[in-house]
């Protein structure tokens, strides 16, 4: 269960948003949209514990985030929360199924089966010993889909994750996102510009300056 | 080409400028070290330049006015003087008669040269009066007339009218008639048939020619038969054997000089490593803008040549001026003993000034080509993305074929006396080790990857290095040049020293020794009766064995060898007190000459063999033999040894002009010091005489050892220190293009004290990689130095002596201060961590 209040970010004498409440069960899908520039990736910072928020209040599976340090916000991430770039981030010197034993193992809970099972549920069971750069752009964000539900994170954050792929290839990849954040019992906030992808999710909702508001087509 | 140079020179000012300009440290520090590099190199060059100009000047204006000498040290014939005088090609012949000889007044007596001249034959080839009789002119060939030189004459105590000479056992009086120009040094002139009467000779030592217009040298010895031992001299023979006797050591200090440059070109790269990790984003960009991959390439050369241009630039002008003050301040010695130390005049050479600047240049270019590679093969619109990375580029085997290349080289013999072939060597070792790093790394770990890591930043750390061996090599490359090269001259330096110090052990084995000074013109005169009477009177002196030495020229075109004398003592059939490294036996009758390393190999000679160019000075003597090859560190043009007791089967006089000292059990040295103070004080022996105890003589030795590798032990410093700045900026470059996997480390979860023992770990992995492979680069490149380049170049070999704290202490030095490098760097990436790096990810 992720539960957002009244959350305010912004800068020195530059505000971002304010009033954002958000409200996520677990295998609930959410899509964020929004102009560019009023804060969407920065509110999926938020959500990660990465970066700090001035006001508000940021509740994940019963943890208020903003109680928490650096160091414990990471061990909180590590384990409860699931990350897809639209940049793949792949690391490069790693194979593939090395990428995605890789939280597993950050878990100290090494499970080589279930890496393997989660390269099986992307379709890449044959690829496993390559390297990240011997696939093509389709193929590293099933990667990147893998490696974020590979622990079984109740919260799974994605960042345009089709903004790299063609269409053919965009649309692959977040029916597999959808797909398997559902059969995980994660909760999925997809931020994206991509209105057809957003709409495949349970809620669509607008952020703005003054928070987040459903979106609809008009709007 | 003008468009070209016009577009790089606008990315120079709108780019490159206001970057260097927002960090002015490291492309100034680059600039240094170019600087340095080329300085130290263009210095050298010109003190030795500056040694051979002098050298030429003082040819010409003392031995320049005779075309030709003959010289012999059994005398030549005075009837090789009528036949030169007859001679077509000859237009003035002056023959010199050479002996030491004693000034004696008061009960005392003053070594001084004593010179038989022809006066009139003289002023004919020096073209002014010699002699300068102060009454008649006629003196000049009086036979009871003696001239003294300014310095002879400080030694008559007041105006004197006669002059007593002790030559020989023979003492002589002599009426003073004027002044003599001689040479530096007490020296008095005789008319030549005099001094002959008294010594009962008609031979003369030397004879001085100058040829007749259009004659050459060669035309007239064509002509002549010279007496078997005779050798002849002339200002351009004494050049060749000056320049021939110090190329090695020339070439030697050149190319140590080299490697502060080559050291230099390390630190270009680190800069400019940096430079581009930095800028990659902008190289990226403007790729996508339309600057095609040749272009990023010659804009990183075109960085570089600016940096190389001003490197060099204040390169020769640092070099120059440290040239200029090291000739006023310390003469041209750099440590080798084969210069003067006198201060002198620099000799600028435009030529070897654009030649180094050309060197800088080139080293800065070769320190840029792989920045410049990098920037030229990234992918513009995958940089952008932060997707661009070097993973399965495998690397290849080309460093272990320089290696074995460079072992093949070290292997020839020198060329012209120069080791060209282990230089060379030492420079493929250097860089091929340097390759293989990364190919032995990879193969390594793929053997390794069957046992799969625990965690997950053991594995992060293992694949990293399996996959990506060239850019930790890379990082390490500065710490592996540097160790390297400061491992070699240690253990060479620690070698030479052990072993000087042990030949010490061996080759002083009395208590004191005495010895006359040396004059003015290099001769030394022998101990008189009375030194030795006196020596033998000193309180606890139990036996005193007398020595003997002075050179020979046994060929013309090479630098005299010196003649050792003195009794050689041993239980068995070799002297226990000399340094052998080879001997056999000698057959009966004949004479054992004992050789040094370098008249071995400068006259081609073997065990066993009849010294042919030797027996021709003493051609009535038994077989001269060489019976052993001893290490000689003190005579560098080669030396013989043999034992005193063989001088007069030579024919050779038993005069001493040194002795050994031993006292009993109950003397102490410092005791016998203080006696013979007092002893030469009362007999005004302080000037003539140098006593010193052993002790004394040993840390004299070393010191002067010392001083000689001073140069060595800075270009250490300055490796070591090229090399962990170099350390410093590759590994800042590693870790900022490394943002963005840090920020995706973040985004799983690791934390930032996990991450930073991640680039903890990995810069120890590589920097005891760097470390080791230094160590092992640098033994093996010792071993070159010690067994190839010193034999090669100075003739004298050492036993290896590897000064393990020394290397352990260098190697933790190393190793600890590339951990604070690397701590700093990651603390530096731990700061731009939450705000930066992971808005890189995103």
């Amino acid at each position: 269960m992720l539960e957002v209040r009244d959350l305010a970010h912004g800068y020195p004498g530059q505000p971002v948003f304010r009033d954002v409440s958000l409200t996520l069960a677990p295998g609930q899908s959410v899509a964020i949209v929004g102009a560019s520039g009023v804060g969407k990736s920065t509110l999926l910072q938020c959500l990660a514990g990465l970066e700090r928020w001035q006001n508000g209040q940021i509740n994940a599976n019963g943890v208020n985030l903003g109680t928490l340090d650096d160091e414990a916000r990471a061990r909180w991430r590590r384990q409860y929360v699931g990350f897809v770039f639209q940049a793949f981030h792949l690391l490069p010197y790693l194979s593939v199924f090395d990428n995605v034993h890789l939280p597993l193992m950050l878990l100290q809970r090494p499970n080589r089966a279930r890496a393997q099972a989660m390269l099986e549920a992307v379709g890449l069971q044959a690829l496993g010993e390559r390297l990240p750069e011997q696939l093509s752009g389709g193929q590293m964000q099933r990667v990147a889909i893998a490696r974020a539900l590979v622990h079984q994170p109740p919260l799974l954050l994605a960042d345009e994750p089709t903004g790299n792929l063609d269409p053919a290839h965009a649309a692959e990849v977040l029916e597999l996102l959808l797909a398997q954040s559902a059969r995980h019992g994660a909760s999925l906030v997809l931020v994206t510009h991509n209105l057809q992808a957003a709409q495949q999710t349970h809620r669509v909702l607008e952020l703005t300056p003054t928070g987040l508001r459903s979106w609809c087509v008009s709007s | 080409m003008v468009r070209v140079v016009l577009a790089q020179l606008t990315l120079l000012h709108t780019v490159s400028w206001p970057s260097w300009r927002h960090r002015p440290i490291r492309p100034l520090l680059a600039l240094c070290a170019i600087a340095c590099g080329v300085a130290l190199g263009l210095a050298v060059h010109l003190i030795n330049q500056s040694a051979l100009g002098e050298f030429d000047k003082s040819l010409r204006t003392t031995d320049g006015v005779a075309d030709l000498t003959l010289n012999s040290h059994r005398g030549l014939p005075s009837e090789l003087v009528a036949t030169l005088r007859q001679h077509p090609g000859v237009a003035q012949v002056a023959p010199f008669v050479r002996r030491h000889a004693w000034l004696e007044q008061d009960g005392r007596s003053e070594p001084v040269r004593l010179l038989g001249v022809d006066a009139l034959a003289l002023a004919q080839i020096q073209g002014q009066a010699v002699l300068q009789p102060t009454q008649s002119p006629l003196d000049a060939f009086a036979a009871d007339a003696v001239f003294a030189n300014a310095e002879a004459r400080q030694r008559l105590a007041g105006p004197t009218a006669a002059v007593s000479l002790r030559i020989g056992p023979r003492t002589t009086t002599w009426r003073l008639a004027g002044q003599w120009q001689g040479a530096p040094g007490p020296q008095v002139a005789v008319d030549i048939a005099a001094l002959q009467q008294v010594l009962g000779t008609t031979q003369v030592d030397t004879i001085e020619v100058r040829l007749a217009p259009g004659a050459t040298r060669e035309s007239v010895l064509q002509d002549l038969t010279l007496p078997s031992g005779a050798w002849v001299d002339a200002p351009t023979l004494q050049r060749e054997r000056q320049q021939s006797a110090s190329r090695a050591y020339r070439v030697n200090l050149t190319a140590l000089a080299l490697v502060a440059l080559f050291t230099g070109s390390f630190l270009v790269f680190s800069v400019l490593w940096l430079g581009v990790a930095q800028r990659l984003q902008t190289f990226a960009l403007l790729g996508v803008l339309g600057l095609s991959a040749k272009q990023r390439m010659q804009w990183v050369l075109a960085e570089a040549t600016v940096l190389g241009l001003l490197g060099s630039a204040l390169g020769v002008a640092l070099g120059t001026w440290l040239a200029a003050l090291a000739l006023q301040l310390v003469g041209a010695d750099l440590g080798g003993g084969y210069f003067s130390s006198r201060p002198m005049q620099l000799v600028w050479q435009p030529t070897a000034a654009l030649a180094y600047a050309a060197l800088g240049l080139a080293a800065t270019l070769l320190g840029a080509w792989w920045p410049a590679q990098r920037v030229q093969q990234l992918a513009p619109s995958q940089t952008l993305k932060g997707l661009h990375t070097h993973v399965g580029q495998a690397p290849t085997p080309w460093g272990l074929a320089w290696l074995s290349l460079g072992a093949v080289l070290c292997l020839l013999p020198a060329w012209q006396g120069v080791p060209w072939g282990a230089y060379l060597g030492i420079a493929l070792i250097l860089l091929g080790g340097i390759f293989a790093i990364p190919w032995l790394l990879h193969h390594s770990l793929r053997v390794l990857a069957r046992h799969r890591p625990r965690t997950a930043m053991t594995l992060c750390l293992w694949q990293r290095a399996k996959h990506l061996p060239h850019e930790g090599a890379l990082a390490t490359s500065g710490v592996v040049a540097s160790l390297a090269l400061a491992t070699a001259l240690s253990v060479m330096v620690g070698s030479f020293r052990q072993s000087v110090s042990d030949w010490l052990d061996v080759v002083l084995p009395a208590d004191m020794y005495v010895r006359s000074a040396a004059l003015a013109d290099g001769s030394t005169p022998p101990l008189s009766p009375e030194v030795w009477q006196a020596l033998t009177a000193l309180p606890g002196v139990q036996r005193i064995h007398p020595s003997t030495s002075f050179k020979l020229t046994l060929d013309q075109r090479r630098v005299p060898i010196t003649v050792l004398a003195r009794p050689l003592s041993g239980q068995g059939q070799y002297p226990d007190d000399l340094p052998l490294l080879q001997s056999r036996p000698v057959p009966p009758q004949s004479v054992a000459v004992w050789i040094s390393e370098s008249a071995r190999d400068a006259y081609d000679l073997t065990l066993g063999q009849q010294w042919r160019a030797l027996q021709n000075v003493w051609p009535s003597a038994p077989p001269l033999v060489v019976a052993g090859v001893w290490r000689d560190y003190a005579r560098q043009h080669g030396s013989v040894l043999i034992d005193w007791h063989d001088l007069p089967r030579l024919g050779e006089p038993a005069q001493a002009t040194e002795a050994a000292l031993w006292l009993g059990p109950q003397a102490r040295v410092s005791g016998a010091l203080q006696a013979w103070r007092n002893t030469a004080a009362q007999r005004g022996w302080q000037d003539t005489l140098e006593v010193v105890g052993t002790q004394d003589l040993r840390a004299r030795s070393m010191q002067i050892f010392d001083r000689s590798f001073a140069i060595t032990r800075w270009l250490q410093v300055v490796a070591v220190a090229i090399g962990l700045f170099g350390v410093a900026a590759t590994y800042s470059a590693h870790l900022l293009a490394r943002g963005i996997e840090m920020g995706l480390l973040t985004h799983l979860g690791v934390t930032r004290a996990q991450q930073c023992r991640l680039l903890m770990a990995e810069s120890a992995l590589w920097s005891a990689l760097g470390v080791c492979g230094g160590l092992v680069l640098g033994l093996a490149i010792s071993l070159v130095l010690v067994y190839g380049v010193n034999p090669q170049s100075f003739h004298w070999s050492m036993d290896l002596h590897v000064p393990w704290l020394t290397l352990t202490g260098l190697a933790a030095g190393v190793l600890g201060s590339c951990m604070l490098t690397c701590a700093w760097c990651a603390k530096q990436l731990r700061q731009q961590h939450a705000t930066h790096l992971v808005k890189q990810a995103w």
